[in-house]
């Protein structure tokens, strides 16, 4: 075969290829596009430790990123295919603020017109519950833990270690409590009550959230407060939950509100990653894996809606 | 147009410029066959021609289908389009967007642009090593060095296609695409070092070394960089924090 032959076809497969790709990607594309017929029920995911950012790759131990969910609800939002939102919850709660973002950005969804079902799957307490209350149903299953409805603050004392590590703390302030929650030492009376009023401010904001989400009184909601969990049939009879049923029937119901039916489509919202996400799980923000994330430790000393482990 | 014949008894017509686009089409695509299957006197014959423009358009078409693959899937996620198994409208942030468009259109002038450069290297590299040649000959036998990665160019598109469908695909996408682009990258490496010794008339061994002063050159200029960067943030910190 004549060379020029030789690279007429390689060229040829190579345009051909691109052809073929940019066809594939238009094709797959439009079959899951914002068209008339592509009206869809939008998934989204809190799942694990609601944090403001989470790595998110193949080594990651993943959590609840606030940033890429509250970005997923406002695409939701904004895209006029979707019907509806099914958050779909199983997460032990996590810090204030991330928390109150996502359910702050759940409540703009709904009142844009988008109805919101949150679904809970083992567990949805806490911080986890907090950023359903606002949505139009909650569908939960008989054994799933919820409630934990409070405010925990840990600050590890690490006085007695340090003395058997030999370290002393050389502390410099410019106020009384300045250091107040550092490890070195245990907290003071004054401090416990400092910590207190700001537990009470964001437990006032939790009990408002659910007051105001599920339309409950606020004092049938103050008894609710105290912290302790209930199971999904529990949470049917004292109103924190509107329905019992598995992800299936949670789908159904989301499509029955959204008036797709009882079987509509449901597109989940993944996070974009590229190959150094992927590996080294960058995620959102690329802060990649760190020991404490690994191992699960939470060096910071803050406001938790209360982080509960369920079972062994 | 005269013509004559390879060693195989291929016809092989490269003693004067072909006139017609049809001609330039087959003299592109003998050239381009050629570099892949026998480069020495490919791309000694392309220096000799001096197929400035034929290596321009080389290097355009494969940054272009690059950037064409790139853009088709940035549009589609972009405005939503694409499904949400995929990189659906990641970009809330209209700047972030701006950003990515940039970023992929400036694929087309970099190629070109960093051949260029190349060349200029390759060709001081080549004669402080005494090599002795035509710059415009080096320009263009460099320019179809490149070849291998017009071949890996649609796999570009292929990872973008497999991104759409989700996830774990586009991690597939990523096994076969980096292997593909490592081994482009030695060939391409390989091919430059061919071009270099054939334009300038340097021994294998000291268009090597040319090869090797132009990656010295390239290293120098990303530690450079990269020192100048961490500066920047160095200072932004001490800035912030005063």
């Amino acid at each position: 075969m004549q060379l020029r032959w030789v690279g007429a076809i390689v060229i040829g497969l190579v345009l051909l290829t691109t052809v073929a790709c940019i066809g594939g990607i238009v094709l797959i594309g439009v079959t899951q596009s914002d068209t008339p017929g592509g009206d869809h029920v939008a998934v989204i995911n809190v799942h694990g430790q609601i944090t403001t950012r989470a790595p998110e790759g193949l080594f990651a131990t993943g959590g609840a990123s606030a940033e890429r969910i509250i970005d997923q609800l406002e695409q939701a939002g904004e895209n006029s295919s979707v019907k509806a939102v099914l958050l779909h919850v199983d997460s032990p709660g996590g810090a204030v603020v991330p928390s109150q973002q996502i359910h702050d950005a759940v409540v703009r969804v709904r009142d844009g017109g988008t109805p919101v079902v949150a679904y809970f799957g083992n567990s949805a307490t806490s911080g986890g519950y907090y950023v359903s209350a606002p949505a139009d149903l909650i569908v939960a299953n008989a054994g799933t833990i919820t409630g934990s409805i409070g405010v925990i603050t840990q600050v590890p004392n690490l006085e007695d270690l340090y003395d058997k590590l030999g370290i002393e703390m050389q502390t410099i302030t410019t106020g009384e409590y300045k250091d107040m929650m550092q490890p070195a030492r245990p907290l003071t009376e004054e401090e416990r009550e400092i910590i207190a009023e700001i537990q009470e401010e964001s437990l006032d904001d939790f009990v408002d959230a659910i007051v105001s989400g599920r339309d409950l009184d606020e004092e049938e909601v103050r008894e609710l407060a105290d912290g302790r969990i209930f199971t999904g049939q529990q949470g049917v009879e004292n109103g924190l939950v509107d329905e019992l049923g598995d992800y299936r029937d949670a789908v159904r119901l989301t499509g029955e509100l959204a008036d797709l039916g009882d079987d509509p489509d449901v597109r989940e919202y993944t996070q974009t990653q590229d190959f150094w996400d992927l590996v080294l799980g960058g995620g959102v923000d690329g802060s990649g894996i760190s020991l404490p994330s690994i191992f699960d430790i939470d060096l910071d000393p803050r406001d938790m809606y209360l982080e509960l482990k369920y079972g062994g | 147009m005269v013509g004559q014949a390879d060693e195989s008894g291929n016809e092989y017509q490269a003693t004067e410029s072909p006139v017609s686009w049809e001609q330039r089409f087959w003299q592109f695509s003998q050239d381009v066959a050629g570099t892949l299957l026998r480069p020495a006197e490919t791309l000694r014959d392309i220096g000799r021609r001096e197929a400035i423009i034929s290596a321009l358009a080389l290097v355009v078409l494969f940054s272009g289908i690059s950037v064409v693959t790139q853009l088709v899937s940035w549009v589609l996620s972009t405005t939503g389009i694409a499904g949400f198994d995929s990189p659906a409208m990641p970009y809330a942030d209209q700047s972030i967007a701006a950003t990515q468009l940039t970023g992929i259109l400036w694929g087309v002038v970099w190629a070109p642009v960093a051949w260029t450069l190349m060349a200029v290297a390759l060709y001081a590299a080549a004669y402080f090593l005494g090599g002795r040649g035509r710059f415009a000959a080096v320009w263009a036998a460099t320019g179809f060095a490149l070849t291998p990665q017009l071949i890996v160019a649609p796999l570009t598109g292929v990872n973008q296609m497999l991104g759409v469908l989700g996830t774990g695909w586009q991690l597939f996408g990523w096994i076969v695409l980096l292997p593909a682009t490592v081994g482009a990258f030695i060939w391409t490496v390989v091919l430059s070092m061919i071009a270099i010794r054939e334009t300038m008339g340097l021994s294998t061994g000291r268009a090597i070394g040319s090869l090797a002063i132009l990656f010295a050159l390239i290293l120098m200029i990303v530690v450079l960089i990269v020192c100048l960067v961490g500066m920047m943030f160095v200072a932004l910190g001490l800035v912030r924090g005063s």
